[in-house]
């Protein structure tokens, strides 16, 4: 039973999680620094000290990149989910992250740009929107576009770049490289900077309405492609609409943080248990706790084994997997009522 | 480079085969050097990163994979006991050139087994583990029953941190195996006058404190205290602020970065990303602005292949040394 | 509230197959039609044409004298609906937002419901008497359950034309009876395939028979259902009576051999 009440409680919790989480990843880090530290050096008009460069210009923009990543990753995980009306779908199964790989791979070993910080994002969005507009001729070819010929077009173009991929990273006379594309695959937030963050950020603070906006048809996907024709809705329109939105907003996510896997799977998966499957209640709880879930994962990657910095998408996939499988249970055991 | 590249190896095998990612590492339990005789003595038995092996007499038909090891056998006078060599990071040293060339040149990179089989080897020398790799057949034990003793460069199984004590030792037991312990006295010799000539330059000077920039832009990747890198900026008169990060490489947190005050950067030189560039990254991060090495410009290069156990390594010493005193 | 429907020469064709030929058939407001005949003649291929799930290849579909095909999605959505064949879908919506999705033609995408969609919603739960399954989730229904959802989804969209693939599959006899009453009941004209030859002796006002694709014969039960026509397009021999008390014809199937007759 979901009732107003409960939805409020999820929520309000959800923000209460969140505001702790980013009290945390403001406060804590590989480097100590004391609490009191902390509150001044984010009061305005502060001394220029290693602490206020760490938390302002180091954790500030890193905690905002994994706020926009986490939430519009889970969101974009949840719409596709919708989408292609199969909830094992994450926003990488449709070749957009295999794109944005081959992107920042070329740029890698061709040695675009004068420096890899910004050469590789923007080798990465260009991969993506490639893979996109590869994505979406294949699966309008011959007909409309079925949520089937969707995923048969995403997978088949992400094979086929992640081949590319590793055969520009072998034939590559530079071993380095392999390091570098693999560490960037891997997905993190270390490159977080404010003249960088503001990108996702405003793309998901866009998007992100703009999708709830749409739940209503959204929800009519849910019920499949004859029902929601029924129901009125251009399917074949409108699932191209979509998913060229969230092919974007994926493209922009993967150029800043690298392919951070698990979390469009996971948390709207999580996000359903808690208040169902329609996207208005859905996608603003999977939006907090996508948010949630991505700060205090890197909040672990880079204090677990500091000084080291962990790839962040380790350790999404090696806390979400068991995670995963906990929810599954959960919802075996609960039987299919809710 | 092949160290790294091992390690790449290992890091995509890890991501796309988990099981495969643990890579044990030979332990070295023999803790002092075998009875010391210049020149020939045989038999001489050594253990060799867990591998013991007796030799009657000097390996005749010897091949070498990576560079410094080739570099290694080519300081020792041995040319004539190559019959090919395998894999350069970039170039072999000028004043080894000429003896280079009068080397067949088996792979560009490493061979197969097939080939490597080919040249008829009765020694095979390799740099990093990643050249006796078992997916190729060409592990150590493959070729001993193909009658061929095998080497490799103790930098692979080192315990503890790497330093030029280990330069000396693979280099007098590389001697000793080739019966030309002699040369490699005469040239351990010479190595240790010259790193001692660079610590009485430093003396009474206070470290400078040092952070090694490989790559990277999502973390910074640099040198720990385990491996050899750490040594030479040591013996050079810096004090790595990573020394306390158990490993050769590894990737920090930039505002360990920021948090560590690094008066100099010392910038790895490889690959296809130039000096340059990687001075470019760190000057243009706002982060690192405060930071002394960044904000004073303090620059240092150090190229990746003289951060070897190998011949370079002091002569890396004496370059870096005035680089960091600046 | 009734629309008058009036196919004309449909014919669909896909993949090098004709799957309909030249269909005529009309639906008169108010009226409930039936389309009856064997398995694969063509039932639910036009069915979706009418509801637009397919495209007509040939021939005109007009909706009280308007062009069907040029409806756009939504304006059809709000004249036409559809109870599909059954469907459970893979995520866990409650009967309730089922239900309420039939809304969505009368919405714009980004308003919310409001209190007079909510007591539609009830109202239909109430006539389909699944009130107390609101709730539940919708793949966790029985059969019958979500067909009456589904029914309800449809009430809820308010078509001038209801169009029902099968309604009666899954259901309790009682259920189907009921089903079949309410849709004759309502002021909506209903196009409806039946698997029942007596369900749509009962309950539809004329029938229509296809074969192959085309239409073998139409007209009141009465004049269709004969022990002729259940030969050449069943290949059974069947005896027809006429119920004294529904008036309707009753269809009772012999054994191979046994022969056929009209009891009257």
């Amino acid at each position: 039973m979901r009732s107003r009440l409960r939805y409020g409680a999820v929520v309000t919790a959800l923000l209460a999680a969140l505001a702790a989480a980013v009290i945390a990843a403001l406060g804590l880090g590989s480097v100590a620094i004391p609490p009191g530290q902390v509150v001044d050096a984010l009061l305005p008009g502060a001394e220029p000290s290693p602490f206020r460069t760490i938390i302002v210009d180091v954790r500030l923009p890193r905690v905002i990149l994994g706020a926009a990543v986490g939430a519009g990753l889970a969101v974009v995980g949840a719409v596709l989910q919708s989408l292609v009306r199969n909830r094992l779908a994450d926003p990488f199964l449709l070749g957009i992250s295999s794109g944005a790989s081959t992107g920042a791979v070329l740029v890698l070993t061709l040695g675009i740009g004068a420096t890899t910080a910004v050469a590789m994002p923007a080798g990465a969005f260009a991969g993506a929107l490639g893979a996109l507009v590869l994505v979406y001729a294949l699966a309008r070819r011959g007909g409309a576009m079925t949520g089937a010929r969707l995923v048969l077009a995403g997978v088949t173009v992400s094979y086929i770049l992640t081949a590319l991929t590793t055969l520009v990273l072998v034939s590559s006379a530079r071993p380095e490289h392999f390091r570098e594309a693999l560490y960037w695959s891997l997905g993190g937030l270390g490159s977080a900077r404010w003249d960088s963050v503001w990108l996702p950020a405003a793309v998901v603070c866009a998007a992100g309405p703009l999708l709830f906006a749409l739940a209503r048809p959204l929800d009519l996907l849910l019920v499949g492609e004859e029902d929601a024709t029924v129901l009125g809705l251009d399917v074949a329109r409108f699932r191209a609409a979509v998913f060229v939105l969230v092919s974007l907003i994926t493209a922009v996510l993967v150029a800043a943080s690298g392919a951070v896997g698990f979390i469009g799977l996971m948390v709207p998966h999580a996000a359903r248990l808690l208040v169902g499957a329609t996207h208005r209640a859905l996608l603003p709880v999977a939006a907090l706790g996508g948010a949630l879930a991505l700060i205090v994962a890197d909040l672990a990657a880079r204090t677990l084994a500091a000084p080291q910095d962990i790839p962040v998408g380790v350790l999404t996939a090696l806390i979400g997997g068991p995670l995963f499988l906990w929810l599954m249970r959960a919802r075996t055991e609960r039987g299919a009522a809710l | 480079m092949p160290r790294r590249r091992s390690t790449h190896r290992a890091l995509i095998a890890a991501a796309l085969l988990l099981p495969l990612a643990g890579c044990g590492t030979d332990a070295d339990p023999s803790g002092k050097p075998a009875a010391a005789l210049p020149g020939a003595s045989f038999p001489y038995t050594v253990d060799n990163c867990g591998v013991k092996t007796t030799y009657q007499r000097p390996p005749e038909r010897a091949v070498t994979m990576n560079q410094h090891v080739t570099e290694i056998m080519l300081a020792l006078g041995l040319e004539k006991s190559l019959v090919g060599t395998a894999y350069l990071d970039d170039r072999v040293l000028p004043r080894y050139q000429k003896a280079y060339d009068t080397v067949p040149v088996v792979a560009k990179e490493y061979p197969s087994r097939e080939k490597l089989l080919a040249a008829d080897p009765d020694f095979v020398y390799g740099g990093y583990a990643s050249a006796f790799d078992a997916k190729d057949g060409r592990t150590r034990a493959e070729l001993k029953k193909s009658g061929i003793d095998t080497r490799l460069n103790r930098e692979n199984c080192t315990k503890g941190r790497t330093t030029l004590d280990d330069v000396y030792r693979e280099i007098e037991e590389t001697g000793r195996t080739f019966g030309v312990g002699d040369r490699a006295e005469k040239w351990i010799a010479k190595a240790r006058t010259r790193v001692a000539e660079t610590e009485r330059e430093l003396k009474g000077r206070a470290p400078r404190s040092v952070f090694v920039y490989d790559s990277g832009d999502k973390t910074a990747f640099t040198v720990g205290g385990r491996g050899i890198g750490n040594e030479l900026i040591t013996r050079a008169g810096g004090r790595n602020v990573f020394a306390d990060v158990d490993k050769a490489f590894g990737d920090a947190t930039w505002e360990q970065v920021v948090a560590r005050d690094p008066e100099v950067v010392v910038i790895l030189d490889y690959g296809a990303t130039s000096v340059e560039q990687k001075k470019r990254r760190l000057l243009n991060d706002p982060v690192l602005r405060d930071v002394p090495a960044i904000k004073n410009k303090r620059f240092a290069v150090l190229p990746l292949s003289e951060m070897v156990v190998g011949v370079r390594a002091p002569d890396a010493v004496a370059k870096l040394a005035p680089q960091l005193a600046q | 509230m009734s629309a008058f429907l009036t196919l004309d020469g449909v014919g669909y064709e896909t993949g090098g197959r004709t799957l309909l030929h030249g269909v005529a058939l009309e639906a008169r407001p108010g009226e409930t039609v039936g389309l009856v005949g064997p398995n694969g003649s063509g039932k639910t291929t036009l069915l979706r044409c009418v509801y637009g799930a397919l495209r007509p290849t040939a021939g005109s579909l007009r909706l009280d004298g308007g062009d069907l095909l040029a409806l756009g999605p939504k304006a059809r959505a709000r004249r036409v609906a559809s109870v599909p064949q059954d469907n459970p879908g893979e995520f866990e919506l409650t009967v309730r937002e089922i239900v309420a999705m039939g809304r969505a033609p009368h919405k714009r995408f980004w308003e919310p419901d409001t209190a007079q969609d909510a007591s539609a919603v009830d109202a239909a739960l109430a006539r389909l008497g699944i009130a107390d399954l609101a709730e539940r989730a919708f793949p966790s229904l029985s059969g019958g359950e979500r067909q009456r959802a589904l029914v309800a989804r449809a009430l809820v969209q308010r078509p001038s034309l209801l169009i029902l693939d099968e309604p009666t599959n899954h259901l309790d006899i009682r259920y189907q009876l009921e089903i079949l009453g309410l849709i004759r009941d309502l002021d909506t004209t209903g196009l409806l395939a039946l698997h029942d030859l007596n369900l749509a002796a009962y309950y539809c006002d004329r029938l229509y028979v296809l074969k192959a694709g085309r239409v073998a014969a139409s007209g009141t039960p009465k004049e269709v259902l004969t022990p002729e026509l259940l030969a050449e397009i069943y290949g059974v021999d069947a005896e027809i009576a006429v119920h004294p008390a529904t008036g309707a014809p009753v269809i009772t199937y012999l054994p191979a051999g046994s022969g056929s007759r009209i009891v009257s």
